[in-house]
């Protein structure tokens, strides 16, 4: 079989899109961002689950940062609201700023992890942070598996489907 | 109306782009704009809202009662400042007419901070988004369905102990957060949806929340040192010249004195009520829609408390007016993409089927472009520069297209199949399809309703669509390939 080791470049030359796979928002804790760790069935043979993992709690740790309500936020917010909230206007938040940490994680990530493994991950924030949309893809070489895959997937999916009629 | 209409010269691009507007599918007129300034994604904006400065302004639909607001204060507060202030400065103390316009500066920020600003719209979910969850609700529904309507959607959560229901929004077809909730006036589904405020001309919910307390808050303040002083004003001429001649004194101003004392008062008295109700709601952290709803209160149990207060009013005030802001989440300014769609409404009938994999797109051209746009944008920063050639690689694909089985039924109870080209329509094919049951709703002050159980289907009318989109697919497949690789790269900045 084709080897499944791509960088971003070769990804982008060989492989489709198979399928995605979404990590939902984890409520449990009431309104703050986080994720669920459930692994998905789908990454099982992608990725090593202990790597998933590290990720999503990474972001989740990344989250609660951003949303943090301590010294500092009450200090921004009270500065904001004592000059009408026109600081707004020249200065960035504490939340963008980690939504920017944030960014260059992913990216780092799926640079380092994701892409050599043929997934991809995409930042919540261009998905409403909703989700964590992984991106699978199938090496165009490795025919076999990809069509053993759609199979696989559109079966499932026909089930589902005439279940749900 | 010729697909390839790239090819033509210019003249004739631009002429059937502005004949065909209405009735051709986008997926043409984003290539003629090859030459011209692509759209940002709040002209393709689904909710019902107006947008201004380019998308940095947001607003609700009906803004009359705002320009009202605006200007009841400002001609009160200038009536003030013109009237009252040269003869209070004098008699009693400067400090009065810099105080009141410090309160005034205040007042106002903080009214368009409230009304221009996004209040928490949460975006409405990707086709794949949505066909994923269609498919684990398939699932979890398992075939109990049968003859009859599936039961509302809902998912259980457990948060800090309380049991929270969430709901499916069929408009946004997401699974709403805790807390948010569907304007029907607005079309959109909020964060922390409190309610929808005609004076302001916006919803209130979690990202102008602060702004708009800020606002009730300083207003009363305002209003109440406006009335006091323009009382003292009078007051103190009468002493000097008797209660008559000091409404008399000045003729012009007799009615303006009289008219912004009403105003003053009637206001005064709504809006310290509403500070105070405010006040309220944020010291123990519940929202208006939670509040008229009931949702926490004592009444439906014993059991039943509020899982987001933080136990004390001190910490929940905090928390409320200085916490962290969060972003807005949908990306105004930002360009479009050429291949994903915004939204997931007019493409859910087709993404039903075998479209577990993310053939959500109709065809698998689509999905190339789609995969071709992912992997472009994730590689894109430091990595990838060009190679339109990609895209032609990519696209002579199979031609299976998994058109077979959608928009047969639409089971899950989507009120319209798709009516146009679905996969750049944004607006105007959703706006059709936004079911009747958002809009009888008139009374503004009070919650919005969310979406009742799923509306009745419409299986008559999708043999017709489904052959229509077919056709309009085929045309629009090859301008989406044309149309790609000149836009493969335009890349999203928030990668």
């Amino acid at each position: 079989p084709c080897p499944q080791v791509h960088s971003l470049q070769e990804l982008r030359r060989s492989a489709s899109l198979a399928t995605k796979v979404f990590v939902q928002r984890d409520y449990s804790d009431g309104t703050t961002c986080q994720f669920q760790t459930k692994f998905p069935p789908e990454l099982e043979s992608r990725i090593e689950r202990q790597l998933f993992e590290e990720t999503v709690k990474t972001l989740n740790g990344f989250y609660a940062e951003a949303e943090k309500i301590g010294g500092s936020s009450y200090l921004e917010g009270c500065l904001a609201c004592a000059t009408a909230y026109f600081i707004f206007l020249c200065m960035e938040t504490h939340y963008e700023k980690v939504l920017k940490k944030i960014s260059k994680y992913i990216q780092d990530q799926n640079e380092k992890i994701y892409a050599p493994r043929g997934l991809l991950l995409t930042d919540p924030l261009e998905r409403g942070m909703r989700v964590i949309e992984i991106s699978i893809y199938e090496d165009r070489c490795s025919s076999g598996s990809s069509s053993s895959g759609s199979s696989s997937s559109s079966s499932g999916g026909g089930g589902g489907g005439a279940g749900g009629r | 109306m010729t697909p390839g209409g790239g090819s033509g010269p210019m003249k004739d691009c631009e002429y059937s782009q502005i004949s065909t507007h209405s009735s051709s599918s986008p997926m043409e007129s984003p290539h003629k704009k090859k030459k011209s300034v692509p759209k940002r994604k709040w002209e393709v904006f689904p909710g019902r809202n107006k947008f201004f400065c380019n998308g940095r302004i947001m607003m609700a639909r009906q803004t009359g009662v705002f320009y009202l607001t605006l200007v009841l204060i400002l001609v009160t507060s200038g009536l003030f400042f013109a009237f009252d202030c040269p003869y209070l400065s004098e008699k009693i103390t400067p400090a009065i007419p810099a105080i009141g316009g410090i309160l005034f500066f205040f007042v106002m920020g903080t009214l368009l901070r409230t009304s221009f600003s996004d209040p928490g719209v949460l975006p409405r979910a990707t086709p794949d988004e949505a066909a994923d969850l269609e498919r684990q609700i398939d699932i979890a529904n398992g075939s109990s369905s049968g003859g009859y309507r599936p039961p509302p959607r809902t998912k259980e959560v457990i948060i800090n102990g309380q049991t929270v229901k969430l709901k499916y929004c069929f408009t946004c077809k997401i699974f709403r957060p805790p807390r948010a909730s569907h304007c029907s006036l607005c079309d959109n589904c909020v964060e922390r949806f409190d309610h929808h405020c005609p004076w302001v001309g916006n919803c209130v919910g979690k990202r102008n929340y602060r702004f708009f307390y800020m606002f009730i808050l300083s207003l009363s303040f305002l209003t109440v040192f406006i009335f006091a002083f323009v009382i003292t004003h009078v007051i103190l001429r009468s002493q000097q010249t008797g209660f008559l001649n000091a409404l008399k004194d000045s003729p012009a101003r007799y009615p303006f004195t009289e008219t912004y004392s009403v105003v003053c008062f009637f206001s005064v008295w709504s809006i310290v009520g509403l500070s105070g109700f405010h006040t309220y709601l944020i010291s123990s952290n519940q929202t208006t829609n939670e509040d008229i709803k009931g949702s926490w209160s004592n009444k439906r149990g014993k059991e039943n408390y509020n899982p987001y207060s933080y136990g004390n009013i001190f910490t929940n005030c905090c928390a409320a007016l200085c916490g962290p802001l969060s972003p807005s989440l949908i990306d105004r300014r930002g360009f479009i993409q050429p291949d994903t769609p915004q939204l997931a409404g007019p493409s859910n009938g087709i993404t039903m089927y075998g479209a577990t994999q993310s053939q959500s797109n109709m065809c698998d051209q689509d999905q190339c472009i789609q995969s071709t746009k992912f992997v472009l944008q994730a590689a894109a920063t430091p990595l990838l520069q060009s190679e339109p050639s990609i895209t032609s690689e990519e696209l002579p694909l199979p031609g299976k297209t998994s058109l077979s089985g959608p928009c047969a039924t639409l089971t899950l109870g989507q009120p319209t199949p798709p009516s146009s080209m679905p996969n750049l329509t944004s607006d105007s094919g959703l706006t059709d399809i936004i079911p009747l049951k958002e809009e009888h709703e008139g009374h503004q002050f009070l919650t919005p309703e969310e979406a009742p159980s799923p509306p009745g289907m419409l299986p008559s009318g999708s043999p017709i669509t489904h052959s229509h989109t077919m056709h309009v697919l085929s045309l629009a497949s090859q301008d989406s390939l044309h149309e790609d690789s000149v836009r493969g790269l335009v890349k999203l900045s928030s990668v």
